[in-house]
C-alpha cells in the first residue's frame, strides 16, 4: 500500500506543481496516472519514486517513509522505468537486464546463480528472452522499452513505476505493454503505477486511474460515473472539477 | 567476429603484445644493449655496471612510467567518457589536465627554490600540487555538470575553463626566471625520461592507489552506463560513487601530468579502441581492457619517441587524432 500524505511536490517551495495531494493507493493494482500536458504527473511519479524529495508532506510504502529510506533500501521497494531510451554500444540486453539485480549483488555486481535465474525469468515475462544477447542499439523502440520493463521486473520489487512507457510505440506495441504490465498485477501480486496519455488504453487495463490536475487528483475506478465526469472536465473543459 | 571470440583474443594476445613491447622499449636507445644484457640486468647476471645502471636506472624507470602513465589516461578517460555520457570526455577535453598543468605551473614557476630542491621533496611537491589543481577543475566541472542538463554545455565550459587555466599558466610563465621557464616548457612537451628511479615510487603508489579506486568503481559505473538518475533507482549513492570517481580520477590524471606532463588524446582514444577490441561496455571487463589498451599505446607511443626524437605528446597526439576523427563519423552516421 502506498501512502500520500498532504504532499507537496514540484521543484521550488514558491512554486509547487502540485499541493495538499492526500491518497491511499492499493497494493496489487495496476494504477494509470494521467493528466494534461504539465498537470504534473512526471513530477508527482518521480516523488512516489523518491527521485524528488517532497516540499512537504510525505509518502511511505507499507509504512516505510521514502524520504527516510538509503538508496540501497528504496531500490528493493521499488523499481523506475524513465521515458530516457537506453541505446548503449556493447551493452547487451542481458547486461541491461541483469542491472536491475544491482540491489542484491556485490561490489562488482557479479551475478550468482539466483540473480541469473531473475534476470532469465524476467526477460521470458517480456518475451525477450531471444533477444538476450543483442546490443540495445540494435533493437526496436518496443523492443528497447520491453527490455526496459524487464530490468524493472529484476529488480524484484513489490511496486514498479513507469513515465509514460507507451508513448512513441505504435499500436500493438502500447497493447502488449499494458497487458504486461496488468500482468505483473496479477501473477505476482505486484503494485504497478504507470502515466500515459491513453486514456483508452489506460481505461481498458487498469484496475484504476489517477488523474493528475493543478488543483489536486483524483483516483477512482474507471468505468466509475464519477472518473468519467473528472476527466471530461480536466480534458474538454466541460463539467465540474473538484 | 563473435564478441566473446573476440574478447578471448584480445585476452590472450594483449599481454603478449605489451610483453613483446616492454622488451622492444627496454632495447631502444643509445646504448646497443641486447636482450641477454636486459635479461641479465633484472636477473642479477654478469653485466657491466654500466649496462645494469642504464637498464635499472633509466630504461627500466621509464618503461615502467610508460606503463603507468598509458594505464592512467586511459583508466581516467573511460571513467570520464561513462559518468559524463560523453564519447569525447576525457581529462584533456574537461580540463583536468590544464588544472594539473596550473598545480605543476604554480609549483615550478612560483616556488623554485621548491623545485630545485631534493627529487624526492621536488616529486612530491610537484605531484602534490597537480593533484590539487585536477582536483579543483573536477570539482568545478562536477558542480557545473549536476546544475547543466545539457553535455554539450558542460563540454564547452571545459574548453572554456582549459582556455582561461591556459591564460593563467603564461602569465605565470611570463613573470618567471630563464630557468623555471625552461624547466615548465619541458615538462609541458610531456616525458617519459623524467621520472627518476626515486620519483618512480610515489608515481606509482597514486597511480596504482587510483587503478584501486577505478577498480571498485567497476559496478557503479555500470549503472551510471544509464545516467545517475537510472543508477539511483538501482540503490546507487550517486553521490558517494562520483566522488570515488573524481578521487580516483585526480589520482591518475594528476599524477601523471605531474610527472610526466600533460598526456594528449590517448585518454581519450583508450576507452573506444578497448570498446573495440572487446565487444562490450561492461566495465567489469572494459575497464581492465582499457587499462592494458592504454598500456601498450603509450609502450608503442614511448618506443616511437625514441625513434624519432621527438616528444611523446607528439606520438600520443598522432595517434589519438584519427580516432577521434573516428568517433566524430561513427557517432553522425
Amino acid at each position: 500500500m502506498i501512502s500520500i500524505s498532504n504532499l507537496s511536490a514540484g521543484y521550488s517551495r514558491h512554486a509547487p506543481v502540485l499541493s495538499g495531494v492526500d491518497a491511499v493507493l492499493p497494493s496489487g493494482a495496476l494504477i494509470a496516472m494521467v493528466g494534461c500536458n504539465g498537470s504534473g504527473k512526471s513530477t508527482l511519479l518521480r516523488t512516489i519514486a523518491g527521485l524528488l524529495h517532497p516540499l512537504s508532506g510525505s509518502v511511505s510504502y507499507d509504512g516505510k517513509q521514502v524520504g527516510t529510506a538509503s538508496p540501497a533500501e528504496l531500490a528493493r521497494m521499488r523499481a523506475f522505468v524513465g521515458t530516457q531510451k537506453i541505446r548503449v554500444p556493447g551493452l547487451t540486453c542481458h547486461n541491461l537486464v541483469a542491472m536491475g539485480r544491482a540491489p542484491y549483488t556485490g561490489w562488482a555486481g557479479s551475478l550468482s546463480d539466483d540473480d541469473e535465474k531473475a534476470v532469465g525469468l524476467a526477460l521470458e515475462a517480456t518475451g525477450m528472452e531471444k533477444f538476450r544477447d543483442r546490443d540495445m542499439d540494435s533493437i526496436s523502440d518496443g523492443e528497447c522499452q520491453m527490455i526496459a520493463i524487464a530490468r524493472a521486473i529484476a529488480q524484484d520489487t513489490p511496486v514498479i513505476l513507469l513515465d509514460e512507457p507507451t508513448a512513441f510505440l505504435d499500436f500493438p506495441n502500447r497493447r502488449r505493454t499494458a497487458a504486461l504490465l496488468k500482468s505483473l498485477t496479477c501473477d505476482n501480486g505486484r503494485t504497478v503505477i504507470y502515466s500515459t496519455h491513453d486514456i483508452e488504453l489506460a481505461a481498458e487495463y487498469s484496475d484504476l486511474l489517477l488523474l493528475v490536475r493543478r488543483n489536486g487528483i483524483f483516483v477512482s475506478a474507471p468505468s466509475s460515473a464519477e472518473m468519467k465526469a473528472e476527466i471530461s472536465a480536466a480534458f474538454f473543459n466541460t463539467g465540474h472539477s473538484r | 567476429m563473435m564478441t566473446g571470440k573476440k574478447r578471448l583474443l584480445f585476452a590472450v594476445f594483449s599481454p603478449l603484445v605489451l610483453c613483446a613491447l616492454i622488451l622492444a622499449d627496454m632495447t631502444a636507445g643509445a646504448a646497443d644493449i641486447g636482450m641477454s644484457g636486459i635479461i641479465k640486468s633484472f636477473t642479477g647476471g654478469d653485466v657491466p655496471d654500466r649496462t645494469r645502471t642504464i637498464i635499472l636506472e633509466i630504461r627500466g624507470v621509464r618503461t615502467a612510467s610508460a606503463l603507468l602513465a598509458g594505464m592512467a589516461v586511459s583508466v581516467c578517460g573511460l571513467m570520464m567518457q561513462t559518468l559524463f555520457r560523453n564519447p569525447l570526455a576525457g581529462p584533456y577535453v574537461l580540463g583536468i589536465n590544464s588544472g594539473a598543468s596550473l598545480g605543476a605551473a604554480l609549483f615550478v614557476l612560483g616556488i623554485p627554490a621548491a623545485w630545485s630542491g631534493s627529487s624526492i621533496i621536488a616529486g612530491a611537491g610537484l605531484a602534490g600540487a597537480a593533484w590539487i589543481g585536477a582536483g579543483t577543475v573536477m570539482a568545478v566541472m562536477a558542480i557545473a555538470s549536476a546544475r547543466l542538463k545539457d553535455i554539450m554545455a558542460v563540454l564547452i565550459l571545459g574548453l572554456m575553463l582549459s582556455a582561461g587555466i591556459d591564460a593563467m599558466v603564461q602569465a605565470l610563465q611570463f613573470f618567471s626566471d630563464e630557468t623555471a621557464l625552461k624547466s615548465y616548457v619541458l615538462w609541458t612537451m610531456g616525458t617519459l625520461g623524467g621520472v627518476s628511479s626515486g620519483q618512480l615510487p610515489v608515481m606509482a603508489a597514486a597511480v596504482l592507489s587510483g587503478a584501486v579506486l577505478a577498480g571498485f568503481s567497476v559496478k557503479s559505473l555500470n549503472l551510471l552506463l544509464l545516467g545517475e538518475e537510472y543508477a539511483a533507482t538501482m540503490g546507487l549513492d550517486v553521490k558517494t560513487a562520483r566522488n570515488v570517481i573524481y578521487a580516483s580520477t585526480v589520482l591518475l590524471a594528476g599524477t601523471v601530468t605531474a610527472f610526466c606532463g600533460p598526456i594528449g588524446f590517448l585518454g581519450l582514444a583508450s576507452p573506444h579502441i578497448a570498446r573495440f577490441l572487446t565487444g562490450t561496455s561492461d566495465h567489469r571487463i572494459l575497464l581492465p581492457g582499457t587499462a592494458m589498451t592504454g598500456a601498450i599505446l603509450m609502450t608503442a607511443c614511448d618506443i616511437l619517441s625514441k625513434v624519432s626524437h621527438l616528444p611523446v605528446n607528439v606520438m600520443t597526439s598522432l595517434l589519438g587524432i584519427p580516432v577521434v576523427i573516428w568517433i566524430v563519423l561513427k557517432f553522425r552516421q
